[in-house]
């Protein structure tokens, strides 16, 4: 079923590691050399930026390609329409196929793109043909069902992943109370959890359990995501004993991850809740229905430099400089690069100011033009 | 195989060796590159000369930051390169193109042109970088 060996995707993972090791200085040139050549595999692979660049320009090129058959074509109606993405997307899971296996790429976007461009090709094409009010379903359905075969093919980690968010949002387009489709999300990211966290915990960091890792951690993300109702900026409103259960979870979740995580040294799941609980404390006033002010970020950035300096003495005080083998200081290069990427989105990102909390301005001051003393305002 | 645990003996690099001015290097040029060609597509649509002098300036700067992305192994910057360059240039060429097939068969023939280079690099550097 899969395109890939177990072996291919071991030695690939194993690759990853020896390189960063070296980038690290923990091995040297002749023994990174002499182990990257007893993992050599016939797979090609690039790239991450490469990667990305080539996804993106097949994506136009399927785009433009199907709309230019529609277009030449002068299809009209929902059948053409479904039967030209149809056929589109078997023509691109077979070209994502050859790709894999005759040329054997590897996460090198091309085949990628394809495979991912097959699968919503096919949610249009279902959606089209689909009776009314059920477009939306029969679409996440299909993506579902598509993503999922994604990761069983290829093994694209995302594709898992979008397929749960595609199932998970299901039950928002039936006409539910708010809380029992809050609780079906959260109740398809809590399956997904329970099922992947023993085989990470049997499997570790060895193929597929770093998947496995992955999937624990979104998933974990998907039930706080699901149940945390700020987040959705009150558009799935619910009100009552769940509005103070969601709240009470968006606490326990980011605690009970972090001590999984710290207790089974999983990185991912550590991330993962360590973001969460910083999600927790920004939506919290919110929650609560307390005034919002523009000096809380300052305070919770302060808050947030406080708790991470203490916690770096604190590891750096322990004997050897580290406490029940966690250590502040930085081993790998990728930790590096992973700075170096916060430090430029925190840079690309502009400021954002809080909405001043107060009475809005008295009406008769409203309208005016600039720079024409309020000329032109309706008094 | 062999097991997936990290060598023994770690000689930890420790950040506070490393000027910041040196660690934020490659965060400015990112945040730099970005910001400068933005200012310059911004200004590709603008009517005449005004619009063709943007349009090489975006090119060249393109052009420069494919070549040194490939002398440094920075490969985010070919993309910077090649994205940049790519909108600018389909951006001026498609207000052109009065015919809506034309403009599909431009992204088809122009998108295969583009992927095509960018697996020549891709092959040539392999997973390098």
């Amino acid at each position: 079923m899969r395109r890939y060996s177990d072996e291919d995707e071991e030695r690939v993972r194993l690759q990853e590691l020896v390189r960063e090791w070296a980038r690290s200085g923990l091995l040297d040139a002749a023994q990174c050399e002499a182990l990257a050549a007893d993992l050599r595999v016939d797979l090609r692979r690039t790239n991450p930026f490469l990667r990305g660049g080539l996804a993106l320009f097949t994506v136009l090129i399927v785009a433009a390609l199907v709309g230019l058959v529609a277009v030449t074509l002068q299809l009209h109606g929902d059948g053409a329409m479904a039967a030209l993405t149809g056929l589109s997307a078997l023509a691109c899971i077979a070209a994502a196929d050859v790709l894999a296996g005759r040329y054997r790429c590897y996460r090198f976007g091309i085949e990628e793109a394809f495979a991912v461009a097959s699968v919503v090709l096919l949610c249009i094409a279902g959606g089209t043909l689909s009776p009314s009010g059920w477009t939306e379903i029969v679409g996440l359905s299909l993506g579902a069902a598509g993503g999922l075969a994604l990761y069983r093919r290829f093994g694209f980690v995302y594709a898992a992943l979008a397929s749960a968010v595609c199932v998970a949002a299901i039950p928002f387009r039936y006409d539910l109370p708010a809380a029992a489709q809050h609780g079906a999300a959260a109740a398809v990211a809590g399956s997904i959890f329970a099922a992947t966290r023993p085989r990470r915990l049997a499997l570790a960091d060895d193929y597929p359990g770093d998947d496995y890792g992955l999937l624990q951690a979104a998933a974990l993300a998907g039930i706080y995501v699901a149940l945390n109702v700020q987040l959705l900026a009150g558009r799935y409103a619910v009100s009552g004993w769940f509005y103070w259960f969601t709240w009470v979870v968006t606490w326990i979740l980011p605690i009970a991850g972090l001590r999984m995580g710290i207790g089974d040294r999983d990185r991912d799941l550590i991330d993962v809740s360590l973001v969460l609980m910083l999600v927790t404390l920004i939506t919290n006033k919110p929650y609560l229905g307390w005034a919002q002010h523009s000096w809380d970020p300052i305070v919770l950035g302060s808050v947030l430099i406080g708790v991470a300096i203490a916690a770096r003495r604190w590891l750096e005080s322990g004997p050897g400089h580290e406490r029940h083998g966690f250590t502040a200081r930085r081993i790998l290069d990728k930790d590096r690069a992973a700075r170096s990427r916060l430090s430029m989105v925190s840079a690309a990102l502009p400021p954002q100011t809080a909405a001043p909390h107060g009475e809005p301005a008295p009406p008769e001051f409203g309208g005016g033009r600039s720079g024409g003393a309020g000329g032109g305002g309706a008094y | 195989m062999p097991s997936r645990m990290a060598p023994s003996s770690p000689a930890p690099a420790s950040d506070c060796t490393e000027p910041a001015s040196r660690h934020f290097l490659e965060t400015h040029l990112h945040v730099a590159v970005n910001v400068l060609f933005l200012a310059l597509v911004s200004g590709v649509g603008a009517p005449g000369r005004e619009g063709i002098l943007y349009l090489l300036a975006v090119l060249g700067l393109s052009a420069t930051a494919i070549v040194q992305g490939v002398r440094f192994t920075r490969f985010a910057f070919v993309v910077y390169g090649v994205l940049y360059g790519y909108a600018a240039l389909s951006g001026r060429l498609l207000r052109e193109v009065r015919s809506f097939n034309a403009g599909l068969a431009y992204f088809v023939v122009s998108g295969t042109v583009v992927v095509v280079a960018l697996v020549a690099l891709a092959r040539r550097f392999g997973r390098d970088a």
